[in-house]
């Protein structure tokens, strides 16, 4: 007999009880496991995705939501932004706000404090002198930072330790804690890790991270890999996930109905009609902020200096608005998960609540027409001054959804007399740049349909109807390509701009909000939902409101059942 | 050599070979065709594929003639996905309009796509063939070719997106995009036979007999050339189709509302799990379009070249080895899409 | 011969850069690369104009491709816009995975093709070699995307779902169990089938039309005569010439599959270099298209010379001198 440890009773009989309780509990464990739905830690899924980042850092490369998300996965920001629009603090102990003295009165001072101990992947203290140098990363000319909004208004960091700093803005910045220390542009660099290096290799393959998965590789063309962070509290459950890139809508929905693929992000509507019943598979389908609109140009695109013939008499816009049947549209093609759009706040905390979805009438449709003086011609087409009610819409070309979409609206249009020409393009000339003649931005088009947000959580959307940002060769980045130019709407949006005061930037949003709708500026077709398809086994999965963080905002909850 | 040579131009019917038919391909020229015709008639194949074609082609014809264009644009939004049924034979599509109507409609597309490719194909590429062929080693066979291997290296894709750009995306880009891609393979086609024609021995020795090389040329080119032409210029329109099947794939087909069969089955594809319908029919019109198209080619290749199907004695007059021109195709598909 | 192979060894170069010129104009027309930096309008104008700045997109046109001559005759062959990474990293990274595609495409093709293409050309009326023939005919009448498809849903959805052995439905390998050639193997297997199907068809009616027209030559008559009999040795000398004309043909087909195996890689999600293609078309990536432009037009060029010389030297009657 061995010489055990001190008070372990030894001989067959204390052997055989041992062997018994353990057995007991075995079986215990057995029974009570499969109705536990506790959190288990380890496993490693595959996720796919449609389309490759081009880097895996916000500071350069393209904004693609369905790419963008992976980037949640690796880098934490200072603060989150909850489900319900507040701002939470992640890396830093409080919120800034005019309240607790973070902010000051003028707006133009913040302050903030780091949470003891947050580490770096590979175990280095997080401090202030990387905030300092990701602020320095994104101004620099050489970097060719591509979201510098915030960052560049800050005027100097002044650190008081490694902990604290004070930042100050050279002017107010209204939006300045949501967009540069919460959502999607605000985490911070690793100064240790990326100085000497070139920013734009280092960002194919960071080395360093502070989210709950740190990087293993890049493989392109077919793979992402992450794997748990040590250092990032609390620890991510899952092991590994491997963000893989299919290529194939049908291919992917394929490899999920047979179990190749864990999760399929950033879907679409018939996706989820597609994998109805298969028991397998579990839909989520959140209200995201995207919303599918038309823009409705104000500009004749032959002679930009000129206001366009049809569009710009509000009745010609309210017929469009009366006579597409979005209901219909929503319920049918998008399986009924999709909603009639009202704003382009819809879902956000902003929205103006005064404001209800307009029905389908084409009836009032056609009285509207007729006021306008378009009287119903011979061919069951619209006619003024002996021109037709001809529209040209454009969308991406080689969208499914959209292009179906778009014979259908072309049908009801017909109903109230209005010929709708249907003329695609692919994004890289619908959305390219004055400089490259873009369909967009050179107001080359009557109706575009595409879908668009507010940018992060913040709702100002004054970039597509301010006066002052109208495209055109002076301006050649100005966002507003209808040509919209509405003095009181400008006011709401330069009120709404000019405060922090959240009380009274809802009043001004509001007052925006209603003239666009009173004027059918833009059309909202429909909210577009946050789908995620993904096997029942994995669990943890929760959407963010954030239209960027979108679904991979809390990847260290997910978990996945052995 | 002359002796060999009048020797091997016997038709396979043996006829004692009439000096002046020196260098002709089988009997006298007129006879030749309708040789050839006769041949045909008892290939089954090509029978079938005609047949096949004609039945496309009439149904396509009739049935846009007859239903109105209306029955292929109407969307229905509360008849989404339906199967097959009395009231929709081939079922609804996935924006609710009838798929037996519109597969006629696309038929008059995609029929056409095929046949003015392979028309606009054959025309470019027979002229630079003969061309390039005939003043063989010259600048202008030089010119000719290069520009094939120009246009041959540019992807595809890229030409296609960059055409539709300039041209606006459609139809007539569509056509042009997949015609300036299939002219290079008949033209050298069409070279390699001239070049070949212009050794022969009947063409040496009419040469020194005294007949200008032009003319002779384009009588034994004729017959020599016709049979592998016609063969890729089928080839060509059922490559055509799948081409503008796969550039649909690709979002760069023909755009909506105009149905083709290609888009058709792109579109199929966001309802492939819950109605596969939507997809099939399209896609077995393709195939059985392509398949009569092919069928037809090789009847006509049989036709005009029976020795496939006997066992001759000899062969063609300076007919040389590789039955690799008569068959290569234009694959503008890609040879493996 | 020599002359001519001389000739076109100097035409590679003007003919290089003519496709460049005509290339770099084709390509500027595939949209603005800036497009994805342009919707939500979160981008400023400064960064903006850095941003076409650091891609060159500032110069006036001609200026560009100057630029970018001279960098290419120099071995650099540019940054991507997209990746930042250069083309030729990319492209090197890439064309391994179409490499290996259309390695194994040849070899099932070759394997497939020539037991076919002897048997019908050997035994023509037999109900097989019909039977086979009529595959083919089947195969060169199918769409491309449609054929993959449809083996996805059959043999990675369906089979799975009847608890039956399946197929990957996409990708080079599965990344749970890592790179394994086994792996890589059963992912081969459907893409492979889909390419394979129209290339089994034509090649084997290749070899047979011309395995047929050898065989009925004088001297393979003239041989059986001598007594030298046995399909075998027959064949082995028939097939020596019937080879050439498909060797021939081949040799141009291979530059095609290179980058032109764009729709069978865009649906079963093979990282190959026809998916690139068509990412970065779409992105209009200017640099990475006009690398892919001269990779391919550098192998067009080369094989396409390879395939007339093979065709000449097959063939002596066939002279490309002037006549």
């Amino acid at each position: 007999m061995k010489r055990g440890g001190v008070g372990v009773p030894r001989g067959p009989f204390f052997r055989g009880a041992q062997v018994l309780v353990a057995a007991g509990m075995l079986v215990l464990a057995g029974v009570i496991s499969p109705t536990l739905s506790a959190p288990q830690s380890g496993g490693a899924i595959v996720a796919a995705i449609w389309q490759e980042p081009d880097f895996l850092s916000w500071v350069v490369g393209d904004p693609c939501y369905s790419c963008a998300s992976i980037m949640q996965a690796l880098f934490e920001p200072p603060l989150q932004i909850d489900n319900a629009g507040n701002l939470v603090p992640s890396l830093l102990e409080t919120v800034p706000t005019p309240q607790n003295g973070g902010i000051s009165a003028d707006g133009k001072t913040i302050k903030i404090k780091l949470k003891q101990g947050v580490k770096w992947s590979d175990g280095q203290p997080i401090t202030v002198k990387d905030f300092i140098y990701t602020w320095k990363l994104v101004t620099d000319k050489e970097t060719g930072a591509v979201f510098d909004q915030g960052w560049s208004d800050i005027a100097s960091i002044t650190p008081q330790g490694d902990l604290q700093a004070t930042i100050q803005l050279k002017q107010v910045f209204a939006p300045f804690v949501y967009k540069t220390l919460a959502d999607h542009y605000a985490p911070w660099m690793p100064e240790h890790a990326v100085a000497g290096k070139k920013f734009r290799d280092w960002a194919r393959a960071p080395s360093v991270v502070s989210g709950p998965f740190k990087f293993v590789e890049f493989v392109s063309g077919d793979h992402i890999t992450v794997e748990r962070n040590p250092y990032f509290m609390p620890r991510a459950y899952l092991d590994r996930i491997t963000f893989k890139l299919v290529t194939d809508r049908s291919a992917m929905i394929a490899q999920l109905k047979a179990g190749g693929l864990d999760a399929g992000i950033v879907l679409s509507e018939p996706d989820v009609i597609s994998v109805k019943g298969d028991p397998s598979l579990v839909a989520y389908a959140e209200p995201g902020n995207n919303v599918e609109l038309w823009l409705l140009n104000q500009r004749d695109p032959q002679d930009l200096s000129k206001p366009h013939p049809i569009l710009t008499d509000r009745r010609v816009r309210q017929a469009l608005l009366y006579g597409v049947n979005r209901q219909a549209i929503a319920t049918n093609m998008l399986g009924g998960i999709a909603k009639v759009a009202v704003t382009i706040l819809d879902n956000s905390s902003w929205f103006n609540t005064a404001l209800t979805p307009v029905p389908s009438d084409p009836a009032k449709a056609g009285s509207l027409l007729d006021e306008a003086g378009w009287k119903m011609g011979a061919g069951g087409i619209r006619m003024k001054d002996g021109k037709p009610l001809q529209l040209t819409h454009s969308t991406t070309s080689g969208n499914q959804l959209r292009e179906q979409m778009q014979v259908v609206v072309q049908q009801q249009l017909k109903q109230i007399g209005v010929d709708l020409v249907i003329k695609d393009y692919r994004p890289a000339e619908l959305f390219g740049s004055w400089a490259n003649n873009g369909v967009q931005f050179r107001g080359r088009f009557d109706i575009i349909q595409l879908g668009d947000s507010i940018i992060g959580a913040d709702p100002d959307f004054s970039h597509f109807f301010f006066t002052s940002q109208i495209t055109s060769a002076n301006n050649p980045s100005g966002y507003n390509a209808s040509g919209v130019s509405d003095p009181q709407l400008d006011q709401a949006f330069t009120c709404e701009l000019s405060t922090s005061d959240v009380a009274k930037r809802k009043a001004c949003l509001n007052t925006a909000q209603k003239i666009v709708y009173d004027q059918v500026y833009q059309i909202y077709l429909y909210d577009r939902t946050d789908i995620l398809i993904a096997n029942k086994k994995l669990h943890g999965i929760k959407h963010q409101a954030n239209p960027v963080a979108m679904w991979l905002g809390n990847t260290g909850q997910w978990w996945v059942e052995k | 050599m002359k002796g060999t040579a009048a020797a091997s131009a016997h038709s396979p019917g043996g006829r004692a070979p009439d000096p002046s038919a020196i260098g002709q391909a089988s009997g006298a020229y007129q006879t030749w065709s309708a040789k050839t015709w006769r041949r045909f008639r008892h290939h089954a194949l090509g029978l079938l594929g005609l047949a096949m074609l004609a039945a496309i082609v009439a149904s396509v014809g009739i049935g846009t003639a007859v239903i109105p264009e209306r029955a292929a644009f109407f969307t229905d939004l509360g008849a989404l996905r339906q199967p097959p049924s009395f009231t929709h034979l081939m079922g609804t599509d996935e924006v609710g309009r009838d798929v037996a109507a519109r597969l006629l409609f696309a038929g008059q597309i995609s029929l056409t796509v095929g046949f003015l490719v392979a028309f606009m194909g054959v025309a470019v590429g027979t002229l630079a063939g003969v061309v390039a062929g005939y003043f063989g080693g010259h600048l202008i066979d030089t010119l000719i070719m290069r520009a094939a291997d120009v246009l041959l290296s540019i992807p595809q894709l890229v030409s296609l997106i960059c055409l539709a750009s300039l041209l606006g995306p459609g139809l007539r880009t569509t056509i042009l995009v997949i015609a300036g891609l299939s002219w290079m393979e008949i033209a050298r086609l069409v070279r390699a036979n001239v070049l070949r024609l212009r050794e022969t021995e009947f063409v040496h020795s009419a040469k020194a007999v005294g007949c200008s090389s032009g003319r002779l040329l384009l009588r034994h080119l004729i017959p020599n050339t016709l049979a592998p032409v016609t063969v890729a210029a089928t080839l060509t329109v059922g490559n055509a189709i799948l081409t503008e099947t796969a550039l649909s794939y690709l979002g760069l087909g023909i755009q909506p509302p105009t149905p083709s069969w290609g888009n058709m089955l792109f579109n199929a594809q966001i309802a492939i799990f819950e109605a596969p319908w939507i997809g099939l029919f399209p896609g077995i019109m393709i195939m059985v379009t392509v398949l009569a198209i092919n069928f037809i080619g090789e009847g006509i290749r049989d036709a005009i070249d029976p020795r496939r199907l006997v066992a001759p004695l000899g062969g063609w007059p300076g007919q040389v080895r590789p039955a690799l021109a008569d068959d290569s195709p234009a694959s503008t598909q890609g040879p493996y899409g | 011969m020599r002359r001519f192979i001389f000739r076109r060894t100097v035409q590679f170069v003007p003919l290089l850069f003519i496709i460049s010129l005509v290339g770099f104009a084709a390509v500027r027309f595939t949209g603005d690369p800036l497009a994805v930096y342009l919707q939500g309008g979160r981008v400023s104008p400064e960064v903006l104009a850095a941003l076409r700045a650091r891609f060159g997109l500032d110069r006036p046109p001609f200026l560009q491709y100057v630029y970018w001559l001279v960098a290419f005759v120099r071995g650099d062959w540019g940054v991507s816009f997209v990746t930042g990474q250069g083309v030729l990293a990319m492209i090197a990274q890439r064309l391994p995975n179409s490499l290996v595609l259309l390695a194994s495409v040849t070899v099932t093709t070759l394997v497939l093709a020539v037991p076919v293409g002897i048997y019908a050309a050997v035994r023509p009326q037999s109900r097989l070699a019909n039977v086979l023939d009529a595959v083919a005919f089947l195969a060169f009448a199918t769409p491309t995307f449609w054929l993959g498809i449809l083996l996805i849903l059959l043999f990675a959805v369906q089979f799975k779902a009847w608890h039956l052995p399946s197929l990957p439905a996409g990708g080079m390998f599965d990344t749970r169990t890592g790179l394994t050639l086994g792996d890589v193997l059963r992912h081969l297997i459907l893409p492979t089938t889909v390419l394979s199907v129209v290339g089994v068809a034509r090649y084997s009616r290749y070899l047979r039309a011309s395995l047929v027209e050898v065989l009925h030559e004088d001297y393979i008559r003239t041989a059986r005569a001598k007594g030298l009999d046995g399909r075998a040795l027959l064949i082995r000398h028939a097939m020596r010439n019937a080879a050439f004309p498909v060797i021939t043909l081949a040799l141009l087909d291979i530059p095609q599959l290179v980058s032109f195996a764009v729709v069978t890689e865009q649906v079963f999600s093979w990282p190959g270099v026809g998916q690139m293609l068509v990412q970065h078309a779409f992105r209009a990536d200017y640099p990475l298209l006009m690398g892919l432009l001269m990779a391919t037009a550098i192998l067009v060029i080369a094989f396409n010379l390879l395939a007339d010389i093979a065709y000449a030297f097959f063939d002596p009657r066939i002279t490309y001198e002037a006549g």
